[in-house]
């Protein structure tokens, strides 16, 4: 019993720490951008290139398809942005109202909504057909 | 013989000392936001720290829940002792030497066999480093049998209570060195984990990559070649390899386990079910993926290419 109250405590002291952390501004959004995601993929893959890219229209995610057929797909996390690189397997994209979805086969990173009013021509014929099968 | 003089067994405040650290923790981590916020030396989010904490919470659910399976093997062990060693100071100076020793090698499997790192990446998953992430912790440790490396110390002879009670110290002494707000500390870091040190260890540059698994002592490190200092030209770039795309801490607690349930059940043969599991994380049959070895490899080839021939 005693563990559970000082469990209990425990979680009061967590929403404490954020609160005080969300009160001092630490709130940052980043945006993503073409040069951005260059910047990115030159860190995490050095030598890789960009065959086509499309940066959501909110600035909160990109997506790229790579030289070597695999797609970058870049996402906010707040004030930073995880890249990941996935082989053409491991996505499946699928245009829905307002932009393209996106699903992976890893519970590390969710399905990806990203805002497109105008997806460019080769993220909309991937997404037609099914841009793997993840 | 010299005779032993004994402290009587173990303190009443033994199992105790992380409950009796937070407050200082809460002070801590809320002065380093403070800090932070005034000087913009280090960075903070609010969303990852409450993943952090959210995660730290978690552990110690846990702990709750499942931590006396681990307090109850090492006392099953410690009936097979080969000596009995007592509650003395040489005996508590060894102990100490011990567990660090211990917690070097478990720390450094963590890092290069899947298994054990399905649970220790949860820590590893923050883009920050800051106090907020030394409490990032994982929910599995104990049911991923992250315990079995302390096992040794209790076979030998060592009282399970004191194996606990410098775990307790480490995980405790572990804490501060979580910051970025301290550069360097002269001499301390020829013999002490130190902050300079730990961002080293938490840093996805090549250069950085699986270094420095101290818990207290550095010393470990410099013994078996995983040493490796903060170069200040190269600053730390903190997360995975793979970094996550959430802050759900259902699924920064468990993606790598589905990660490994998933290519286990699809594995080809018993050698490739089994490199999924115990092999390098990142290991992969045909080689398609990016294990720490071939990361560093591809860098280190990369500047051989890129430094002009004498």
């Amino acid at each position: 019993m005693k563990d559970w109250v000082i469990l209990g405590a425990s979680a009061v002291v967590v929403a404490f720490m954020v609160a005080v952390a969300a009160l001092l501004g630490f709130r940052t959004r980043v945006r993503i951008d073409q040069r951005e995601l260059e910047r990115l993929l030159a860190l995490s893959e050095p030598g890789a290139r960009i065959a086509e890219s499309a940066c959501a229209d909110d600035g909160a995610a990109a997506l790229a398809r790579l030289t070597d057929g695999k797609f970058a797909v870049a996402k906010t996390m707040g004030d930073r942005v995880t890249l990941r690189l996935h082989a053409p397997a491991q996505v499946a994209l699928a245009l829905e109202r307002g932009g393209v979805r996106a699903t992976f086969a890893d519970l590390g990173f969710p399905v990806l909504h990203m805002k497109l009013e105008n997806p460019p021509r080769w993220l909309a014929e991937v997404a037609a057909g099914g841009g793997g099968n993840a | 013989m010299i005779a032993q003089e004994s402290i009587g067994g173990p303190p009443a405040w033994v199992p105790e000392i992380i409950t009796y650290a937070v407050p200082a923790f809460v002070i801590l981590i809320v002065s380093e936001m403070l800090i932070v916020k005034a000087t913009k030396k280090g960075e903070y989010s609010a969303v990852d720290s409450a993943a952090s904490l959210s995660m730290g919470l978690g552990n110690q659910v846990a702990k709750v829940l499942v931590g006396g399976l681990a307090v109850a093997a090492y006392f099953l062990v410690y009936q097979f002792r080969l000596f009995n060693l007592g509650w003395t100071w040489p005996v508590l100076v060894a102990c100490f030497f011990a567990e660090d020793l211990a917690y070097y090698w478990m720390h450094r499997i963590s890092h290069e066999r899947r298994w054990f790192w399905a649970s220790h990446v949860v820590h590893h998953s923050s883009q920050h480093y800051n106090l907020t992430t030394a409490l990032r912790q994982t929910w599995t440790g104990v049911l991923g049998l992250s315990f079995i490396f302390w096992l040794p110390l209790v076979l030998i002879g060592f009282p399970p209570e004191m194996v606990l009670m410098f775990s307790a110290f480490s995980l405790v002494y572990q804490f501060w060195i979580h910051t970025e707000l301290i550069h360097r500390m002269g001499p301390f870091e020829w013999v002490f984990n130190t902050p300079s040190h730990h961002r080293v260890h938490h840093a996805t540059n090549a250069r950085y990559l699986d270094a420095n698994y101290a818990g207290v002592l550095i010393i470990w490190d410099r013994m078996f070649g995983t040493f490796v200092p903060e170069d200040d030209e190269e600053k730390p770039r903190y997360g995975i390899i793979s970094n996550l795309g959430t802050f759900n801490p259902f699924r920064v607690a468990f993606h790598e386990w589905v990660g490994i349930w998933r290519d286990v059940t699809h594995a080809k043969s018993l050698r490739d079910a089994l490199g999924y599991l115990f092999g390098p994380p990142g290991w992969s049959p045909d080689g398609s993926r990016k294990t720490s070895r071939s990361i560093k490899q591809q860098w280190a080839a990369h500047q051989a290419a890129a430094t002009p021939a004498e």
